[in-house]
């Protein structure tokens, strides 16, 4: 068991196979060694950790990442790797927008590759099919354009 | 932007961005100066190009344009759908000095520059030798499509300097090209063709720089390949070694009497792996009805088989083939030759696609009682509707017997069939679907032609506006929809009218109208 504090002081006993899905709590465990010593988890706070908490049990049994899509990779493979999430997968991100971002930028601190690529999928998936202006919204960007860069941008590109 | 966004790093929109089509990217590099300079790498990772005029632009900006010239190593896939008239025909002379010919010279001086390029798509463009030496020169290309290529000689002689002169005709000393210097896994090389009325000197079919000497190539695993009578004869002769592919397509435009043309066919699948997954494809046959009954396809390892059914009954000795799971048919015909071939095919099938002249609900019978684990049914019929109260047996009589169905289309005439209509049927997990994306579009073009040879039919616009106002319930089909659910489970997608259908995600989900 390995316990973890959250940002809140929340504090959480996890399963060591859990745990260690996050790189950044392996790598911590290995630096302490055998200790019941508790991990801070400093950018994390208790509401988005208990959906990190939530991901990685389901996901505790999947095989690990490969590195190795070079080539061989057919179109189906890419296809399915591109956009296809488990029905389960799908509803864990059918949250709102602030969340998400949270989501993400927990997982980035946290290290847990699976979750930020589906994560990442998600955010793909809102942008989809929208226009400029609508992503304007949806992130509230501001157009820091000049006049000129814009005149240039939308005339601008390379592959036809 | 929301301090949240602001605050994710750099590398994670750019995983983001990679995840998004072309097209998303193309508005998000208007949104903002962040998004701007994030978006254009990953979408460098694909070009396309289908117009000449764009082609020479684009091709500008990457010699000319310094922002570019660090971002050569970015694009994995090209597609290049660019006609190029690079001969003419002028007085008794053939010639080659067109505009075109100095674009193509600039492309193809171009490309060996994108070192990472991983996929090439050559479409209605022209290929000719010297494209060998250029295909060369990309060490990570390791899928190529050929599609209807007009192949000329335009060749140098395979040496260092690839942009040396050029010599139009068939030059004896040209060395023949080592095709096992590409290490391609990918190959579609659909049809190739020559100049019209080419004279003397033009290459042909046994050219020895000709794309079909690329199916030896040694690491190829997947093989798209159009099979004609032409071909059929190369092959024989040569009966080239495939070791590794173990996923073929073969298309064969016309079916004719041509004997070499079915019987080569199984040579070919000899010599892949022996675990070869084969999809078979007709798209035009010359053969009458009791012709037809005489023809045995002696082809084992087809899991999917396109064209007219009467040929599904493949397999040894008349034997049904257990390998056939996905059949789709690209001619109508009678309830009962429909039967009678469906009667044929074993219950594993999987996926079903077929036309009938006029509806018939045995036809949905006949479905559920020969192939009980069938997830995907397509009825296309000619004629006829579908009566009041059908949706109330479709549930209570067949749909309650199918439970892993996932996708019902019944449609009447006026849907054109397309070759890429199983395309997208099976998104979700554990389903098989066909990964042939943007491809054939010659199979789309004849089976159009197909259907409107046979009725004297031409569609037209106004067929767009068409309502098949006798479907009464069409209204209420949503609340059957939720009934089936008690035991069609699986059930995603269910379409009674042109262009318009009813979909869920998930299970439990509400059903969406689409369309």
């Amino acid at each position: 068991m390995v316990i973890l504090i959250t940002s809140d002081n929340v504090k959480y006993v996890v399963e060591k196979d859990v745990a260690e899905l996050s790189v950044l709590v392996k790598n911590m465990l290995e630096d302490i060694g055998p200790s019941d010593e508790p991990i801070p988890l400093h950018n994390v706070t208790s509401t988005v950790f208990n959906k990190v908490l939530e991901y990685c049990i389901y996901h505790r049994n999947d095989p690990p990442p490969s590195d190795d899509d070079e080539g061989c990779a057919s179109p189906l493979h890419k296809y399915l790797a591109s956009h296809i999430c488990s029905e389960w997968d799908q509803r864990f991100f059918d949250v709102d927008q602030a969340l998400l971002f949270d989501i993400i930028l927990a997982a980035n601190y946290l290290d847990i590759k699976t979750l930020l690529d589906d994560a990442c999928k998600a955010v793909a998936h809102l942008i989809q099919g929208k226009s400029t202006e609508e992503i304007r919204g949806i992130f509230n960007i501001v157009n820091d354009f000049t006049p000129e860069e814009e005149a240039r941008v939308k005339k601008e590109n390379v592959s036809s | 932007m929301d301090p949240q966004v602001e605050s994710v790093p750099d590398d994670v929109w750019i995983s983001i961005f990679e995840l998004s089509s072309p097209a998303d990217l193309a508005r998000l590099l208007r949104t903002c100066r962040r998004f701007n300079t994030l978006a254009s790498n990953p979408l460098l990772r694909e070009l396309r190009w289908r117009r000449p005029d764009t082609l020479e632009r684009n091709l500008e900006a990457w010699r000319g344009n310094p922002k570019y010239a660090t971002l050569v190593s970015l694009p994995r896939k090209a597609v290049i759908e660019v006609n190029l008239d690079i001969y003419v025909y002028g007085g008794n002379s053939w010639s080659f000095m067109t505009p075109h010919k100095f674009l193509h010279d600039k492309l193809y001086a171009q490309l060996p520059n994108f070192g990472n390029l991983n996929e090439l798509v050559l479409k209605d463009t022209t290929i000719s030798p010297y494209t060998n030496s250029v295909l060369a020169a990309l060490p990570n290309l390791r899928s190529l499509s050929i599609i209807d290529c007009h192949f000329i000689y335009l060749h140098t002689t395979f040496e260092a300097n690839v942009q040396s002169t050029h010599s139009f005709l068939h030059n004896p000393n040209l060395h023949p090209f080592n095709f096992a210097t590409l290490s391609l896994t990918s190959l579609r090389l659909h049809s190739v063709l020559f100049p019209k009325d080419a004279p003397r000197g033009f290459p042909d079919h046994n050219t020895p720089q000709h794309p079909l000497h690329m199916i030896t190539i040694p690491s190829l695993r997947s093989l798209s390949l159009v099979w004609t009578a032409m071909r059929a004869t190369i092959y024989d002769q040569r009966n080239w070694a495939l070791p590794f592919v173990d996923d073929l397509k073969i298309i064969i435009p016309q079916f004719t009497r041509e004997p070499l043309l079915m019987d080569a066919l199984p040579g070919l699948v000899a010599q892949c792996s022996p675990n070869v997954r084969v999809v078979l494809e007709i798209q035009h046959h010359g053969f009458s009805d009791q012709e037809i009954k005489a023809i045995r396809i002696p082809l084992q390892n087809v899991w999917k088989y396109e064209g007219p059914l009467s040929f599904a009954n493949f397999g040894p000795d008349g034997r049904k083939l257990s390998s056939l799971t996905h059949l789709v048919m690209n001619e109508s015909t009678e309830f009962y030759a429909l039967l009678g071939a469906l009667e044929k095919l074993t219950n594993s099938m999987l996926a079903l696609d077929v036309c009938i002249r006029e509806w018939d609900i045995e036809l949905l019978y006949a479905i559920c009682q020969l192939f009980p684990r069938i997830q995907y049914v397509v009825v296309r019929y000619r004629r006829g509707v579908l009566p009041v109260g059908f949706f109330v047996t479709l549930g209570a009589d067949i749909l309650c017997r199918l439970p892993h169905l996932h996708t019902l289309k019944l449609l009447g005439e006026e849907f054109q069939p397309t070759v890429d209509r199983l395309k997208g049927v099976f998104k979700d997990p554990g389903h098989i679907f066909d990964e042939s994306d943007d491809d054939d579009t010659g199979g789309r073009f004849s089976l159009d032609r197909f259907f409107n040879e046979d009725t004297g039919h031409v569609s037209n616009e106004s067929d767009d506006d068409y309502e098949p106002d006798h479907i009464l319930m069409k209204g209420d089909l949503k609340d059957y929809l939720g009934g089936w659910n008690r035991y069609c489970k699986s059930l995603r997608h269910v379409q009674v009218e042109k262009s318009r259908w009813w979909e869920r995600k998930f299970e439990g989900d509400p059903w969406l109208r689409v369309g």
